[in-house]
């Protein structure tokens, strides 16, 4: 198993969960990583990179101190085209939302409370298994 | 995001301060041009009182540029009433004229709209020279008269505009401030299903498992009811359409193999107030939930709305005849008394196997809609 999912949001009960639910859902065929800030998130990606663990899919929340969901996740873009983009968010700016669509930067937006059956069919198509 | 949102909203500020100067900047070339002319043509430097608005307007754009929008909200008021005093205390034509001026601006912009008071008082920039050119012969108009009628009209157009500008400001920042309080309300509702997740996780009863699954949809149905607020009939209206769909949706997650169809009227969108909402998704939420355990067939909602009420019908087959007026109005059971009390709380009635065959007949009186700002 060396694909692997990374959850961002500075919330930790929400993380915590988050990360459970997709481990639960994945079983053994993903890792879910977790960071609780887009920085030490980006730090994460370069070492699973650098230990050839195939990221697949990062999921990250809108708003978090320091560096926000759309900075980090445009970052993550540039650096590793590869990996796709998730989006969670309390409500972020519809304007905001729509540019990151249509820069193709994010694959899907999911408004909190989300359902996560949905979330879960999204993240699975991103994973191409 | 709220820093971002407030710098978004100061680049605007400065494209409005940017049109406000060159309203100013052409007042500033009339008054020039008048007093150049008095001097010139009749040899004396003799200006009518408005003219005092002047350095006021002046006050009122550094104050502008400052940020200061409580203070030019207080002030600009106040310099209308200096005109009124002006007005009233007129002695010559010219002054009288820019009472005209004075009471657009009182009329319309206290008991119409800052945009109604702009838009009349531009078209008086406009018509006063024509109705001046084609009430006299074209060798007496009095362009004296005119000139300074027109300035008074430009300076009531300004004035106009810093204090719809003063006031769009404002409502932008409570605008986000509001965006603001639902991306919070919204994340503590996450939050919150996250504890119940978690307790979950670390629990084996089934019973409490089924309670944690019944609050995780209650938090659902409340998040589905805040993200179909209404941003543009400023917080106070939900999208019950949407949020109907959101509810089916949820239920048939929560429970595999429910379905219901929805059907609006003339697919018109259904709007309803906030507080009327809420407990309606709730409601709604615990009837789907009674319905999944039914397994009845071929169920549908449907929602009405006219200017008096509302009316929402569950149709569907009672296969197991488990829906009775005796399982809604037990309140002994956790469904039952949160029905009940919502119901209460939204002043609805509530018909359960109804004559006409429905399931459910929910009707309210919706409360009248007049939210919109001028």
């Amino acid at each position: 198993m060396n694909k692997a999912i990374l959850c961002v949001d500075d919330e930790a009960i929400i993380l915590s969960v988050m990360q459970k639910k997709l481990q639960k859902y994945f079983t053994d065929r993903v890792k879910i990583y977790s960071a609780l800030n887009a920085e030490s998130a980006l730090e994460l990606i370069n070492d699973l990179h650098a230990k050839e663990i195939q990221l697949m899919v990062v999921i990250a929340d809108y708003l978090m101190p320091g560096m926000r969901g759309d900075e980090f996740l445009l970052k993550v873009g540039n650096n590793y085209p590869w990996i796709k983009s998730i989006m969670v968010t309390g409500m972020a700016e519809k304007e905001i939302i729509e540019d990151l669509r249509s820069r193709k930067i994010v694959k899907a937006v999911f408004y909190k409370p989300w359902l996560d059956d949905e979330l879960f069919s999204t993240v699975e198509e991103c994973m191409d298994f | 995001m709220t820093e971002n949102v407030y710098r978004n909203n100061s680049r605007g500020i400065q494209q409005r301060v940017k049109y406000i100067n060159i309203f100013l900047a052409v007042f500033l070339v009339l008054v020039l041009v008048n007093i150049l002319y008095r001097i010139i043509f009749l040899g004396r430097l003799f200006l009518p009182g408005y003219y005092f608005a002047f350095p006021v307007i002046i006050i009122l754009l550094l104050l502008n540029r400052k940020g200061y929008y409580k203070a030019v909200a207080m002030l600009t008021p106040m310099s209308v009433l200096a005109g009124i005093f002006i007005a009233i205390t007129a002695k010559t034509l010219t002054e009288i004229s820019f009472a005209y001026g004075t009471t657009v601006l009182i009329f319309t912009l206290f008991f119409s709209s800052i945009r109604n008071t702009m838009i009349i008082a531009f078209l008086s920039i406009i018509v006063l020279p024509l109705y001046y050119i084609f009430s006299y012969s074209p060798e007496n108009v009095n362009f004296m008269l005119l000139f300074e009628v027109l300035s008074a009209n430009i300076l009531i157009f300004i004035i106009a505009l810093l204090f719809a500008r003063t006031v769009q400001v404002d409502m932008d920042d409570k605008t986000t401030l509001i965006g603001e309080i639902q991306h919070r309300v919204n994340n503590t509702l996450e939050t919150f299903r996250g504890l119940v997740e978690m307790h979950d996780f670390h629990n084996d009863n089934p019973e409490i498992k089924d309670t944690f699954k019944h609050l995780n949809t209650l938090v659902l149905c409340m998040g589905s009811v805040h993200k179909n607020i209404d941003s543009k009939l400023n917080y106070h209206t939900v999208n019950f359409s949407n949020t109907a769909a959101a509810l089916i949706e949820i239920c048939s997650l929560n429970n595999p193999g429910f379905s219901m169809s929805f059907t609006m009227e003339k697919q018109k969108q259904i709007y309803l107030r906030i507080e009327k909402s809420l407990p309606l998704a709730i409601i709604l939420a615990e009837l789907m939930q009674e319905l999944s355990q039914c397994h009845a067939d071929g169920m549908s909602l449907e929602i009405k709305k006219n200017q008096e009420a509302v009316e929402i019908f569950i149709n569907g087959e009672d296969t197991q005849n488990m829906i009775s007026e005796k399982s809604i109005t037990n309140e002994d059971s956790l469904s039952g008394e949160l029905v009940q009390m919502l119901l209460m709380q939204i002043d609805a009635d509530i018909k359960v196997k109804d004559t006409a065959g429905n399931l459910f007949h929910i009707s309210f009186e919706d409360l009248k809609q007049n939210m919109k700002f001028r």
